[in-house]
């Protein structure tokens, strides 16, 4: 994988599908196929592309510039991004008209000079966006001759925003770049585990480095949050292991490749069951599999009561994550009473679609990011009682007279995430004084008819 | 030819566009092109100004183009696109935005737009490439498309002699954007006078119909003053271009302007503002306990936009007695080098500086800067200064800007009671 200069779109890879409404079961048999017929849509809302996932994930990359190379407006996001004194450096090309007829090599070059000037990092990345990709403008040869001009690694990170319809594939394409030019070979291993995490929360990472504490195994977390030199050295660690296997599959398959770093494949730790399994899996690999069997025992107990007396038995969820993360979450909300009433998650392929097994066959998903007049529509009519999603796509539900769950600024993995979730639906339940306001006062801006038609009114089979 | 940025603080022409269409309620955004683009935009504004209308971030129709369409053209994608959002989401307008991809393609906005409109749809389009000009561009021309979409088509009325309509104030750029088209619109009333915000709460597409209806056109920012023309030579109404409608008692001037444009009596102007610097007055006794225990004749910077450094720098000068040091104004068109300030900012301050570029403004405030007056792009070059820093701007990420005022006397009050726990280190 890391001899090719660019990583194939998830479509083309992992067979990902990104437009679908059905069951599980019929899910599965689309996804089964070698050669998938995939779903388009008629009509669309926006959503996150490629180059938002690679951006934000860079940004938080330590010791390094990021800079967009195209229009102004493509960087804004980074705005998003500031606390206080602590913010990215970020730069953009900032092309205008002539740029895109009379190319910009000289602009990214000046760019790349100033940047590296300016804050000497450890590394600069060049983000693609549509504009330099329509025109084909050179940006490898423009890498080569500075990189003979400055110490500095200069990084091209081959988005586009238009090849894949999957969000995830910026990631991936972060990632490649992240395993090809910055993960340095190393044959002599010392005893730590690389974690990596793509999107989970700082909290989140918190206490999975408490638990990994716990098992008295050494982390290093990665490329979330950590600086270039914790990418750079990640391939000393005995083995690695992700948050979410799919999520962070490129960076696994890299550092195996470079440096022999073994997977440790595992679910996600969240819930019980996943926090185990994933905890059990760190325990094999590193020979600490009875300090893990104590840990999760000790931990667990405090879960008896809740998994026995099923406190939220009668009520209905829906869950709007992606599908690891979604289908664990699942299992987990069964356990303590919920009945699963869909699943939205923003793509499905050959990396992740394991994780279905352990939902019921029957289970509405619709898979697309976004789309919320899609969802808009499901949750009117099957009405449930709590909706769990991220931070920009939940809280528009409570007009429904749904309790939305926005788990972004919150723990949700391991044992501390499975109790601050129960301890939110709780006073959620019971505390809904703010959404039954939005309930009675606001309203969507969707069409009845819209909402009384099927809600897969417009994913349609693409015509070839 | 423009240069690259440091640390960029706006967004581009689509994204000013279509923060400019979500203030009005029932205008409904199409965007034509790739995805992500009004989501970049949607995280930015959630930063701190808010995130308006019914239609915005995920909820924005948009036809997420993708390789095949962008290969062979996204034409018909568009037609489809257009013909099912009249169909799911509720609108009086629809306005399709093309973007970079779209335009660099040569997709056939006109048509697919006119096919809807022939269908009985009101609808519209704005060609709003990222790459030709910037988010003030995607306002003063979405803006225009909106007045056009009136002329001749809006019913015939008679012209309300004490009505105006406020340009220039740009929804989600400018920070306090709410706050201020609604201190203008209570300063009105005080007069008798009504006003159309045309952004924000209650603001749909059937209050821009009165706009040809209003008396006058009254703008307080340079981006308004294209609007103001095309209404002139349309209607033959008559604007007022204030560049500084004020801050405490700076806003006399505009007030007596306005109110001699529309012919309010000269008795009606005075009591208010009598009545309105009495209360200035009674807030700068409170004021003049703290001004004196932390001495607030600081040595400061501003920076943001044009309408923005004229109204704090001459109000922070006259009446609280800081002393400029530079001034950068970040909104303007063209080169940076060859901007010519107002005259009256150039009587108050010798270094007027232009640049939307975080890291060139960071290098031209001076050492003896005690206060940096701009956004939170400002807090490192304010804390390498050992300075406070007073965000009077976007970005800023602290708190959600919805009641935030800095215009007229409203303007001045929120400003001390804010710059009041300036020196208590808190």
């Amino acid at each position: 994988m890391l001899e090719e200069r660019k990583i194939l779109t998830r479509e083309k890879r992992t067979n990902a599908v990104t437009a679908y409404q059905g069951s599980k079961k019929e899910l599965q048999a689309v996804t089964a196929d070698q050669e998938i017929q995939q779903r388009i849509r008629t009509f669309s809302q926006d959503k996150k592309d490629e180059v938002y996932e690679a951006l934000r994930l860079l940004s938080e990359i330590g010791d390094t510039v990021v800079i967009v190379h195209g229009v102004v407006g493509t960087a804004i996001l980074e705005t998003s991004l500031i606390h206080g004194q602590e913010q990215p450096i970020w730069y953009s090309t900032n092309l205008d008209e002539r740029d895109t007829i009379l190319g910009s090599d000289e602009k990214l070059r000046d760019t790349v000079r100033r940047a590296y000037e300016k804050h000497q990092p450890k590394a600069i990345f060049i983000l693609g966006t549509s504009v330099v990709a329509i025109n084909n403008d050179d940006i490898s040869t423009v890498i080569l001759e500075m990189q003979e001009e400055l110490p500095v690694k200069i990084i091209s990170i081959y988005t586009d925003g238009f090849k894949s319809k999957a969000e995830i594939n910026g990631i991936d394409i972060v990632l490649h770049a992240l395993a090809k030019y910055i993960l340095a070979e190393y044959g002599e291993k010392i005893n730590i585990v690389d974690i990596i995490s793509i999107t989970e929360s700082r909290k989140n990472l918190g206490e999975l480095e408490r638990l990994t504490g716990r098992l008295e195994i050494k982390c290093n977390i990665i490329p979330q949050f950590s600086c270039l030199d914790d990418i750079t050295k990640a391939g000393r660690a005995e083995a690695a292991i992700a948050v979410n296997s799919d999520e962070a599959e490129v960076l696994l398959s890299g550092l195996q490749e470079k440096s022999g770093v073994k997977s440790i494949i595992s679910r996600v730790p969240i819930g019980i069951e996943g926090t185990a399994a994933w905890l059990s899996a760190l325990g094999d690999t590193f020979k600490s599999a009875d300090r893990a069997h104590a840990v999760i025992e000790e931990e667990e107990r405090f879960f008896a009561e809740y998994l026995k007396n099923k406190p939220f038995a009668g009520k209905k969820v829906f869950i709007a994550l992606p599908i690891r993360p979604a289908a664990e979450l699942a299992l987990f909300l069964r356990g303590i009473g919920f009945e699963i009433s869909g699943i939205s998650a923003p793509y499905i392929d050959s990396l992740n679609k394991d994780a279905l097994e352990i939902l019921p066959d029957d289970l509405f998903i619709k898979i697309g990011g976004g789309q919320p007049f899609e969802l808009a529509n499901i949750l009117g009519k099957i009405k449930p009682d709590f909706y769990i999603g991220t931070d920009g796509s939940a809280a528009w539900t409570a007009v429904l007279g749904i309790i939305p769950i926005s788990v972004s600024q919150m723990t949700l993995y391991g044992y501390k995430g499975a109790a601050e979730l129960i301890e939110r639906l709780r006073q959620a339940q019971t505390a809904n004084e703010f959404g039954n306001y939005l309930y009675k006062n606001d309203s969507l801006p969707y069409k009845t008819s819209w909402l009384k038609k099927s809600p897969d009114w417009y994913v349609k089979l693409e015509v070839k | 030819m423009t240069a690259e940025i440091g640390k960029t603080r706006y967004g581009c022409n689509l994204q000013g566009a279509l923060s400019t269409l979500e203030a009005v309620e029932a205008v409904v955004p199409i965007i034509h092109g790739t995805a992500g683009l009004g989501i970049q935009s949607f995280a930015a504004n959630k930063s701190g100004n808010g995130i308006v209308g019914s239609i915005n971030g995920y909820s924005v129709p948009s036809t997420n183009m993708y390789e095949k369409q962008i290969v062979f053209g996204g034409g018909s994608r568009l037609r489809e696109q257009i013909k099912n959002t009249v169909r799911v989401i509720e609108g009086q307008l629809y306005v399709v935005l093309s973007g970079v991809e779209s335009e660099m393609i040569s997709d056939d906005v006109v048509a697919m737009t006119q096919e809807i409109t022939d269908q009985g749809y009101a609808a519209a389009y704005y060609k709003a490439p990222g790459f030709r000009g910037h988010a003030r561009t995607g306002y003063e021309e979405v803006v225009a498309v909106l007045l056009d979409q009136i002329a001749g088509k809006a019913p015939k009325q008679e012209r309300e002699t004490k009505s105006v309509n406020i340009f220039g104030i740009i929804p989600q750029q400018d920070l306090y954007w709410q706050g201020n088209l609604r201190e203008i619109q209570r300063i009105m009333g005080s007069l008798g006078v009504k006003t159309n915000r045309l952004f924000g709460d209650g603001e749909d597409w059937q209050s821009w119909q009165s706009v040809p209806a209003a008396a006058l056109n009254v703008v307080v920012s340079k981006w308004g003053v294209k609007a103001a023309e095309n209404l002139r030579s349309t209607y033959g109404t008559p604007y007022v271009f204030i560049e500084n409608p004020g801050l405490g008692p700076d806003t006399d001037n505009f007030v007596e302007i306005v109110g001699e444009q529309l012919g309010i009596s000269k008795n009606v102007v005075d009591n208010f503002l009598y009545s309105e610097k009495k209360k200035f007055d009674y807030v700068i006794r409170q004021f003049a306990e703290y001004y004196y225990s932390y001495d607030f004749r600081r040595k400061i910077s501003v920076i943001g936009e044009e309408s923005k450094v004229i109204r704090y720098g001459e109000f922070l000068k006259k009446y609280l007695g800081m002393q400029i040091k530079t001034a950068v104004i970040t909104d303007y068109e063209g080169d940076s080098q060859e901007q010519q300030p107002v005259k009256s900012l150039e009587k108050i301050i010798s270094d007027i500086v232009y640049s939307d570029d975080t890291e060139r403004i960071e290098e031209k405030l001076g050492p003896d800067n005690e206060i940096i007056f701009g956004s939170e792009l400002e807090a490192g070059a304010a804390a390498r200064l050992n300075a406070e820093l007073f965000v009077i701007g976007n970005p800023q990420n602290r708190e959600l800007a919805v009641s935030g005022v800095d215009i007229g006397y409203a303007g001045a009050i929120a400003l001390i009671e804010k710059i009041s726990r300036i020196g208590r280190g808190i």
